[in-house]
């Protein structure tokens, strides 16, 4: 017996030890402000089936994994994802791409408070009177150096916000060599902004051999020019059909079904006379009255296209067979930029007079360089040429055939292998080396269409330097590196260069400093917790530092800490963790005597 | 007729309808239990509010549920599948029905025909001989089953089609607006459907070898083979009186496999560009396609069923047991 009580001896000790000892590393907590949360850890929402974004979240996970902020990714499906983002907003972070246009209104509408509804486009919830303001004040720029005044302080503001961008990715057109005379345009040759390289290339100069075949990865879905909203069936209709005014390879607003217009009435009215030699591919000509039914039809539905002109329009109404006249509800230099940008054709009159607005328009019918020939669903679509296109010698190309190949390596083999000539969208970026050794391929490199970013809930996390400070934690050249393979440009504040010019902020920009990160967080009133590796709240410093602390290990509970780098803090055990401690003394002492008793 | 085999048959075809129905249920509560938002695919989120809560009463999704299940049942009775929610204003049967729907059915079947004949053949042939060939077939078989078919299936598509220049890439066809005569056409039909044919029947006659050769080497220790062999038959007769325990096995795999005719050939069918209802299948759980997802599990549940009620019927040839006993209740 006298062994047992050695051992039970021994096993008191052994637990009175351990719970002096362990609980000296952990760090008084205090509840933070509302608006911070108390550790930094956050849950990053991601789709895994979009590898730029995915991957980039992973290496800003690393990186500020670095710094003591935690960050535990969540790979979601869209289905789930989507609503969660848009509508609940039950997320504390997520990380997404979002696709760029010419036209800085819906970057910038996406910071406005107005939008940060279910179903708007602010899903970060940022809301921030002075910026919607300002927003407000953008819309109604009559010129584009005025637009430039407010957007350059927007973009100020709202890099400190709950939106971080990160980088711009690039795109890699791979194409048969055999292929010349295309335009590179931000976005590559043949994205929907840039209507030139269709019209204008070749490969032969017998115009029957001048078949142009691309691999789409899915079928388009709707060829309905009102209700269309993913890229692949915009990119059809935006050469089926025709906008009033186009963008040339600058990204400048020039005349096209429009040849000229006046600004009048101190920029409220516009007034479009349109080319009279203009026809449907039905033969018949294009006049004012298919102007006018396509903007009432399109913006008094609000169709998905139309919607965001209908802030601007007050009414349209014919002048004669070719002027219309738009009258705006306010001046607006965007407006004019969105004619151009947000892809809205005009459509015949005579044939959709009758039909409902969300009709199938299984054989289009419109003015553009391309003529609808066949479809086979789910398989291919055959566009021909338009004999009487407007702009003379164009397209080229005899014969448009798009073809649905849905895995990207198949793709690349088939453009390899001559059975396309290229896809349409990039190729990845593990590829172009094997593309750049084949002499039978080009490679083109321009920026692409997505801007990957990571964001925050700003319902739930509303202290701007707290963004600050992330912001300098990441390394945006390790990101593009790690993610895309360095086939990106890094951005630093919401509108691009690559995209919208000199309506991007240069001055704005964030070094990669870490230690900066912390110094800011450590402003805020957060503590590096060692032993967990993440920051906790403990409040912020005190104004005065003080003269040089001892504080012993177990005695006063003293919480101030300094602000140099975070140290192995040894502090006095709180009161959680001295409860935690007693009551398993206890247990052992009851569980030793019940044992004895065998 | 017997009088049984009559009995026999109408009992069969009642179950089946049984079956049938059992099937539509479990497939309208499934696709309600789904999370997710099927509008997700369908609108851009910047559209407002009340275009959504508009089109949301267009598909009916706001009324309470036996009520859509009632509004259910009489639509498929009319054979209105509904519409889908990403293909805008499509109906679900033009979807399935047609060019897809054919050209998975031409694969498929071709595919399960080849790896039938082939599998039970050699099945037949090596589980009665046994030996050496026995094994080596056995074991290169039961890895080809064990390949994913994905890899297999990039495989033979960049050797055979890129490398050698065999077959194809992708697609179904290589002529989209040239005019040729139809025998050029249907050539090169089968040209392209060499590819997805090979990798699918390299993965499906492993199980039929497998199944028809336990079989036959069970079956060629009974007695009554060497009694047949004590009267003198040679093998090969003994072999064709061997085969309808084969067949058996067959059309058991067969039926048991039937929904693989529609759906089997997902994976095929992607790497392979073959415009059908696999590829359909995986695009439509990706965007959350919910009628189409429904139209083509109904229509799975159709196929299984009648596959086999005529797999029953055959039994009823092929297996003695079942004439003598009969399934008819007493």
């Amino acid at each position: 017996m006298s062994s047992m009580r050695v051992l039970y001896g021994v096993l008191l000790g052994v637990l009175i030890v351990f719970s002096i000892a362990s609980p000296m590393v952990s760090i008084s907590q205090k509840a933070p402000p509302p608006g911070l949360p108390e550790v930094l850890e956050f849950e990053m929402l991601s789709l895994p089936w979009f590898p730029q974004s995915d991957k980039a979240a992973e290496v800003v996970a690393e990186q500020l994994s670095k710094i003591g902020v935690k960050v535990n990714l969540v790979r979601l499906e869209s289905a789930v994802m989507y609503p969660r983002i848009q509508r609940t907003f039950d997320y504390d972070s997520f990380a997404l791409a979002v696709s760029q246009t010419p036209n800085p209104l819906g970057m910038l509408l996406a910071f406005h408070s107005s939008e940060a509804r279910p179903g708007g486009s602010n899903y970060w919830g940022y809301k921030n009177a002075d910026v919607d303001n300002l927003i407000d004040k953008a819309f109604e720029a009559r010129s584009e150096s005025e637009l430039r005044e407010y957007a350059w302080k927007i973009q100020e503001m709202v890099s400190k916000g709950p939106f971080i961008p990160l980088f711009v990715s690039q795109n890699i057109q791979i194409i048969r060599a055999e292929w010349k005379n295309y335009t590179l345009m931000s976005g590559g040759i043949i994205e929907v902004y840039n209507r030139w390289s269709l019209l204008y290339m070749y490969k032969s100069d017998k115009p029957e051999e001048n078949v142009f075949r691309i691999a789409f990865p899915s079928d388009i879905l709707s060829t309905n020019p009102f209700m269309a909203t993913d890229l692949r069936s915009l990119w059809v209709l935006n050469i089926l059909y025709d906008p009033l005014v186009a963008l040339d390879p600058n990204f400048k607003v020039i005349p096209w079904l429009a040849e000229k217009w006046e600004v009048r009435d101190d920029g409220r009215t516009y007034v479009f006379y349109l080319r009279k030699d203009i026809r449907f591919h039905d033969g018949k000509p294009l006049t004012a009255d298919d102007v006018v039914f396509t903007f009432k039809v399109g913006i008094g539905n609000k169709t998905v296209r139309f919607a965001a002109l209908a802030q601007f329009v007050e009414s349209i109404e014919k002048v004669d067979d070719y002027t219309v006249r738009f009258k705006l509800s306010k001046p607006s230099y965007l407006f004019l930029l969105s004619l151009a940008t947000n892809l809205v054709y005009v459509v015949p009159r005579h044939i959709w007079i009758d039909k409902p607005i969300d009709w199938g328009n299984p054989e289009p019918v419109g003015t553009g360089p391309f003529k609808w020939s066949s479809r086979k669903a789910g398989e291919s679509i055959v566009l021909v040429r338009n004999p009487d296109y407007f702009m003379k010698g164009a397209p080229k190309i005899s014969t448009l055939v798009i073809r649905v190949i849905p895995e990207a390596e198949t793709r690349f083999l088939a453009i390899k292998r001559g059975e396309v000539d290229m896809e349409r969208y990039s190729a990845l970026p593990t590829l172009a080396p094997e593309a750049e050794k084949d002499p039978n391929l080009k490679v083109i490199v321009t920026p692409d269409i997505w801007l990957i970013y990571i964001a925050f809930n700003f319902r739930r996390f509303n202290d701007t330097r707290l963004f600050e400070a992330i912001n300098y934690a990441i390394n945006r050249e390790e990101v593009i590196k790690r993610a895309v393979l360095g086939y990106g440009y890094p951005v630093h504040t919401i509108l691009n260069k690559e995209w919208h010019g000199g309506l991007a902020n240069k001055n704005i920009f964030f070094e990669y400093n870490p230690q900066k990160a912390v110094q800011i967080l450590e402003s805020i009133g957060y503590k590096l917790d060692a032993r967990r590796g993440v920051m906790v709240y403990v409040g912020p410093p005190a104004v005065t530092t003080p003269p040089a602390m001892t504080t012993p290990p177990t005695e006063t509970p003293a919480t101030t800490p300094t602000l140099t780098t975070p140290a192995r803090v040894s502090e006095a055990p709180s009161t959680a963790i001295i409860a935690i401690v007693i009551a398993i003394i206890v247990v052992a002492i009851a569980a030793l005597y019940l044992l004895r008793r065998r | 007729m017997p009088r049984e085999f009559v009995n026999y048959i109408v009992n069969r075809f009642f179950q089946v309808m049984l079956i049938v129905l059992f099937g539509f249920i479990a497939a309208f509560i499934i696709f309600r239990l789904l999370p997710g938002d099927p509008t997700i695919s369908l609108l851009d989120p910047r559209v407002p509010p009340e275009a959504r809560e508009e089109l949301i009463k267009r598909f009916g999704l706001d009324r309470p549920l036996y009520e859509q299940f009632l509004l259910y049942l009489t639509n498929l009775a009319r054979g209105d599948f509904g519409y889908s929610f990403v293909y805008i204003g499509v109906p679900v049967t033009t979807i399935i029905f047609g060019e897809r729907l054919f050209n998975t059915v031409v694969l498929m079947s071709s595919a399960m025909l080849t790896s039938a004949l082939l599998g039970t053949s050699l099945g037949l042939i090596m589980g009665f001989r046994g030996g050496l060939l026995d094994k080596l077939f056995t074991s290169t078989l039961y890895l080809l089953a064990s390949a994913p078919v994905f890899w297999v299936g990039l495989l033979i598509q960049f050797y055979a089609g890129y490398r050698l220049n065999m077959i194809p890439i992708a697609g179904t066809t290589s002529f989209y607006f040239e005019e040729v005569p139809v025998y050029v056409l249907v050539l090169d039909y089968i040209h392209h459907m060499i590819g997805p044919l090979t990798v699918l029947t390299l993965f499906f006659t492993p199980l039929y070898y497998i199944y028809v050769r336990n079989v036959v080497s069970n079956v060629r220790g009974e007695d009554f083979v060497l009694t047949l062999r004590a009267l003198g038959l040679s093998d090969l007769r003994i072999l064709l009186r061997i085969s309808r325990f084969a067949l058996i096995a067959t059309v058991t795999i067969i039926a048991n496999e039937s929904a693989l005719l529609i759906v089997g050939a997902v994976f095929t069918e992607t790497i392979f560009g073959w415009n059908g209802v696999g590829r359909l299948l995986y695009d439509s759980i990706f965007k959350a396609d919910y009628p189409v997802l429904q139209g083509i599990f109904l229509l799975t549940i159709i196929v299984v069923a009648t596959a086999n009620f005529i797999a029953d019927i055959l039994y009823y040839f092929l297996d003695p047991r079942i004439k003598v006993k009969g399934l008819t209740r007493r």
